[in-house]
């Protein structure tokens, strides 16, 4: 047990430190003329340029020093937390994301409320009712749903609940009605994902043998359900709903930039435009690690749950 | 089984998601030749107009006809989600036979790499690496690339495993031939069904994510069509023309769909490409 313990995180240390390294890469894709392009953004015109400002950028990148020297110096910054300054503010990229970081956590919590009122009745229902219209029309639905690009999706419940039926607002922010459409925007990517999984879930349940002698045995198939299938249903769903947390901000980038919402997603994006390389890899490790670590997370928990997995396993 | 035998078996609705999978991509191959009107030369008397059989989907705010740009964009939204499946393929797969007959530690090494890479969610990844190289057809052909073709290896590797610690590959390795040609000849074809059924799916995925690229400001160069950045300069016409800011978006769910259910299809008759949990 401590054995799987141990790799299973020793594994995910490998592939954090991997991926800091490709992080670090991301920068050497930078044309030549970044240096430039970043003096740009900061001072506004090419005009107010001079070679001092330059090289002060030029030092800040460290763009005169060997490939592992800078990611060593960036890497040792990185453990001590100092993720370097914003090219473009021109201030700490920590407090930049900290400041941002409120407003994502308040769309993904209610993104994530709105997947799960909405996918753990549809998954149930549709599984326990298969092949009746109502599954059919779940299962088009969800089919539909996972076709649609989120930021449609975004721009289409603006139209309908914003621009025609005037319910509620469609940009920025304010009171929590302002919250509605961008948590349902990115509510329903994770509701599809989550109830077409709890819905052959449910069916795999429902065939399983014990099922079978549990209904043999005489009880009540409500107890049947409730009891034996259910709970066999939910851990993969538990397991594929912990990991759609992990896709939460990838979710968020284009639904913040659609609702002018201004977390951690639209930050991304205009540093992206604004070529903020410091503030670009903070936010791309940042993911990598929350996905890795919500892996990590839910093989734990899964290997606590199911005892079926721990002789496997270990 | 008999080709004609399996198309009747199949339901209907699959049958349309391969009849739209064959109109898209006609529409990749010759959308520019069949627009209508000049997807690209403004025309500033005809700027907004409403839907109408003159402009199926509107003009937009230079008076082109939208319908025309999206036909034209297909090029660019389809015909780069091709490219990047062919690419991410060619290298997944590789990497793949490489890791599954490589032996141990070559296997470890590639395996290890590829977890690495599967940690950055896809479209974060992809824009940043498309925005740092500046936006443009081969940067997102490479962003996507470095970001597709893990999937590939996974499977292809686990495929690969089986095949080569099979005997005709043991007896074909004592009796000399050359590691290329047994990669070619024995560890290769048994891999084919799963890649073509991922392919399948990926390309559903790629379209949506060069929309979403493009919607974000990283696709094509103005005044240059493609589906996602169409929608970027339809959107801020929400309340004066709304069509603008929505019909655009209808290829993109209409090919996903089809390419999604295409996939599905495939993957319920081979029977393959399924990725390990």
């Amino acid at each position: 047990m401590i054995a799987f313990l141990l790799r299973r995180v020793v594994g995910a240390l490998f592939v954090i430190i991997g991926a800091s390294f490709l992080t670090f890469l991301l920068l050497q894709l930078a044309p030549g003329d970044a240096i430039m392009a970043i003096a740009q953004a900061r001072h506004g015109t090419e005009l107010a340029l001079d070679e001092a400002s330059l090289d002060r950028i030029r030092a800040e990148i460290g763009a005169d020093q060997p490939l592992l020297v800078r990611y060593a110096a960036w890497a040792s910054d990185l453990v001590r937390l100092d993720l370097g300054r914003s090219l473009v503010e021109d201030r700490a990229v920590a407090g930049l994301l900290a400041e941002r970081f409120g407003r994502t956590l308040e769309l993904a919590v209610a993104a994530i409320a709105v997947a799960a009122v909405l996918s753990v009745p549809l998954g149930l229902m549709a599984g326990l009712w298969r092949g009746t219209w109502f599954d059919s029309l779940c299962v088009g639905l969800a089919t539909l749903g996972s076709a649609m690009p989120n930021f449609w999706l975004g721009i289409l419940l603006i139209f309908v609940f914003a621009v025609t039926l005037g319910w509620l607002p469609a940009f920025g922010r304010g009171d929590l009605d302002h919250l509605v459409l961008p948590a349902l925007t990115l509510g329903t990517g994770i509701t599809v994902t989550t109830a077409r999984l709890l819905r052959s879930a449910t069916i795999d349940a429902l065939a399983a043998s014990h099922i079978a002698a549990a209904r043999g045995r005489g009880l009540s198939e409500r107890r049947v359900i409730g009891l034996h299938a259910l709970r066999n249903a939910l851990l993969p769903v538990i397991t594929v709903f912990a990991l759609e947390i992990a896709f939460v901000l990838e979710g968020a980038v284009a639904v913040e930039y659609v609702f002018g919402w201004h977390g951690i997603g639209l930050l991304f994006v205009e540093a992206v435009d604004g070529r903020d390389y410091p503030v670009i890899q903070a936010i791309v490790l940042a993911s990598a690690v929350l996905f890795v670590v919500i892996n990590l997370i839910v093989d734990l928990l899964t290997f606590w749950l199911d005892p079926r997995t721990r002789g496997g396993a270990a | 089984m008999n080709p004609l035998r399996a198309l009747q078996e199949t339901d209907p609705l699959r049958l349309v998601a391969f009849v739209v999978v064959a109109i898209v991509l006609l529409m990749a191959a010759f959308g520019p030749m069949l627009a209508p009107y000049d997807p690209l030369s403004p025309n500033p008397s005809l700027r907004l107009l409403a839907p109408s059989p003159a402009h199926l989907m509107g003009t937009d705010h230079l008076g082109r006809d939208i319908f025309s740009r999206v036909l034209a964009g297909a090029r660019l939204s389809v015909g780069l989600a091709l490219l990047v499946v062919a690419v991410s393929a060619v290298v997944g797969v590789a990497l793949g036979l490489l890791a599954g007959a490589g032996g141990r530690l070559v296997d470890a090494v590639v395996m290890r790499t590829t977890d690495t890479f599967f940690a950055f969610p896809e479209l974060v990844a992809a824009l940043a690496v498309a925005g740092i190289l500046g936006g443009g057809g081969l940067e997102i052909l490479l962003a996507l690339g470095v970001v597709g073709w893990m999937r590939y290896a996974r499977v292809v590797r686990g495929v690969t495993l089986a095949t080569a610690a099979s005997e005709h590959v043991a007896l074909a390795r004592l009796s000399g031939v050359r590691s290329w040609r047994i990669a070619i000849d024995h560890l290769l074809p048994p891999v084919l069904p799963a890649t073509v059924v991922m392919m399948t799916s990926h390309l559903a995925r790629s379209i949506m994510a060069i929309a979403s690229l493009g919607f974000l400001g990283f696709g094509a160069q103005p005044p240059h069509p493609e589906w996602g950045t169409i929608l970027l300069e339809g959107r801020t016409y929400i309340l004066s023309a709304p069509y603008y800011a929505l019909l655009p978006g209808i290829p993109i769910v209409v090919a996903t769909l089809a390419f999604n259910l295409a996939g599905d299809t495939l993957r319920d008759r081979i029977g393959a490409g399924r990725e390990a949990p």
